[in-house]
């Protein structure tokens, strides 16, 4: 029987062989909560009166609400902190990073693991050959009390990207254009597999924010398969062993699409839906207010060297503000000590702690923009008052992209800065 | 498990985060208030007029884009029994079987507003009594999905078990 990823993965954590449409209940090789989500896990936890049962299996992050704005979520921080205290389960404290990067970083997310996750970004470490699914609070506290959590099968859609990125074309560029392609709910309760010869020329970080944005087109999860640069990336760290997972050439696959970026110009999705999108050349003038880089998407070193090798020796729009937000504490060190974090404050830009911040301003209360702002984002969602202001409309972009239009005070081509 | 009632039927596309939960009420809304308004821009009255027992039948995506857990509550707390849809949004499925509604997916071209429908969720099929009709389910339910919407959703469940119910293997 020729199975997909998902068939694989869902067979080897349930003893098993299952197909598509199958109900199973999985063992899962790890289980993590971000801020947004965990403190009512541990309510539902300790109403069901178990024990934690796997606590090397568990993490806690602290990553929306950070530094905190509002005291209900003060309290929540701190349930969360005595609860991972008690039961001997790691916590990642406010400052450290968001949640995703944090299991990418730690070793956590791995090749053919089946981890849940209690944010909706789940997805993101797929890049890794990883399968990760976001779970609700209710569903964290089963995990919690027993490993195991019930799925049903998803069929597969598979993409393949092929051609080689020109200059300045990202994996966010690509993943923008094929969210144009497949439109908002397009892969609705379908577990996307990338595939295509771009993937070879695409460094893992990029890999990482296509898989981040496949949520809001109702998929399940991305994943991608293993690779030297997955080789590469995990071998620089003291990694436990791990079984990655390949589809069978034959698999069954819902739907497929292909899609060729050679001639692919940067993308960005238009407000208010993040399958709203153009080339930058068909936008004309649109100047921007507020210009965010980071988040889970966008907020790793490469994306931040990119913007500080834009800026270099250059200052923002006056009027123009750029907001920055490296992805994790450790990131944050690295674009220190590798003079990236000084161009970028030379520039005028506002660096802020690793956490979620301006993206879910909405929640986190940051970077909020005014009425009538325009605000370019690197990060996934542009929804309506998605950072905190329903009169401000929300662009998203490459980080290259983002640092151009910084530069010229409108959404520029980055390509333009080429000399 | 066995499910009678009538049926409110609706269309494509909806979304329970906007027509089926608080979370785009004010602040000093009452729960009363917003039992009151589930799907009320859709058919005004709606929660008055479901009985318990009764079901509904939709066409594509049911739950599209909906997160909120408190949806099914919701319509569990107004009668709603099970909900039957070409298909689903992935989250309000979960959702669903985690707070103890079925929901399954089948062909919903042929049932009617104001059907009475019979459902046995166990054996996973269903009739309209009105032609008699079979409706094939295309969801088949495993022992563990089954014995949690029997027990009213995970943690009720969990709670009775202290785990997961333990399907005997098959010899």
């Amino acid at each position: 029987m020729s199975q997909t990823i998902a068939e694989k993965i869902f067979s080897r954590h349930s003893n098993a062989r299952v197909r598509a449409g199958d109900f199973v209940l999985a063992d899962l090789d790890f289980y993590a909560g971000a801020d947004g989500k965990t403190a009512r896990a541990i309510e539902v936890f300790q109403d069901l009166g178990q024990t934690v049962g796997h606590p090397e299996r568990v993490a806690f992050f602290n990553d929306h609400f950070v530094p905190c704005t509002h005291p209900r979520k003060a309290n929540e921080h701190k349930v969360m902190f005595d609860f991972a205290q008690r039961h001997g389960i790691r916590i990642f404290e406010p400052g450290q990073g968001v949640c995703h990067q944090l299991l990418i970083e730690n070793g956590f997310t791995l090749p053919g693991r089946l981890i849940g996750v209690a944010d909706s970004h789940a997805p993101t470490s797929g890049a890794l050959n990883c399968y990760a699914v976001a779970v609700g609070s209710t569903e964290l506290a089963a995990l919690l009390a027993t490993g195991k959590l019930w799925f049903k099968v998803p069929e597969s859609y598979k993409i393949s990207v092929d051609g080689l990125p020109g200059s300045f074309i990202t994996g966010k560029d690509i993943i923008l254009k094929v969210l144009a392609l497949i439109g908002i709910e397009g892969a609705s309760y379908q577990s996307i597999e990338f595939h295509g010869t771009s993937l070879d020329h695409l460094p893992i970080e990029d890999r990482i924010s296509m898989c981040n944005m496949v949520v809001d087109v109702g998929a399940k999860t991305a994943i991608m398969e293993y690779d030297q640069v997955v080789e590469q990336y995990l071998s620089k760290a003291h990694i436990p062993d791990y079984e990655p997972v390949y589809a069978d050439p034959d698999a069954a696959y819902c739907r497929e699409l292909k899609i060729d970026i050679e001639k692919l110009e940067p993308q960005v999705a238009c407000p208010h839906s993040i399958d709203n999108g153009c080339g930058v050349s068909e936008l004309g003038n649109t100047k921007v207010d507020k210009i965010f880089i980071g988040s889970c998407t966008n907020g790793r070193l490469t994306d931040l060297q990119v913007a500080a090798s834009i800026l270099k020796g250059k200052k923002i729009k006056p009027g123009t503000q750029l907001l920055v937000s490296p992805a994790s504490a450790t990131i944050h060190r690295q674009a220190i000590q590798s003079g990236v974090l000084e161009i970028l404050i030379d520039a005028g830009a506002q660096i802020l702690v690793p956490a979620c911040g301006p993206c879910a301003g909405l929640l986190s209360q940051q970077g909020v923009p005014g009425d009538g702002d325009v605000v370019l984002s690197t990060a996934n969602r542009n929804f309506k008052g998605r950072m905190g202001n329903k009169n401000a409309a929300i662009y998203l972009s490459s980080p290259a992209t983002a640092a151009a239009s910084a530069i010229n005070g409108y959404i520029t081509d980055p390509r333009e800065m080429m000399s | 498990m066995i499910i009678k009632g009538n049926v409110h039927k609706f269309g494509d596309f909806i979304n329970t985060d906007i027509h089926c939960s608080s979370k785009y009420a004010g602040p000093d809304n009452t729960k009363q208030q917003i039992v009151d308004s589930i799907f009320s821009e859709l058919k005004p009255g709606f929660a008055r007029h479901v009985k318990p027992g009764d079901v509904i039948a939709a066409g594509e995506s049911f739950g599209t884009v909906s997160t909120r857990e408190e949806a099914p509550e919701l319509l569990r707390t107004i009668g709603i029994k099970a909900v039957l849809a070409k298909s689903f949004g992935y989250l309000f499925f979960r959702n669903a079987i985690n707070l103890g509604l079925p929901v399954i997916e089948c062909d919903t071209d042929k049932i009617e507003d104001g059907d009475e429908i019979t459902l046995d969720i166990e054996n996973m099929s269903g009739w309209i009594s009105r032609s008699g009709k079979n409706i094939a389910f295309k969801t088949v339910y495993s022992k563990h999905i089954y014995e949690i919407l029997k027990d009213g959703g995970l943690t009720s469940h969990l709670k009775k078990y202290g785990g997961y119910f333990n399907v005997p293997e098959d010899v």
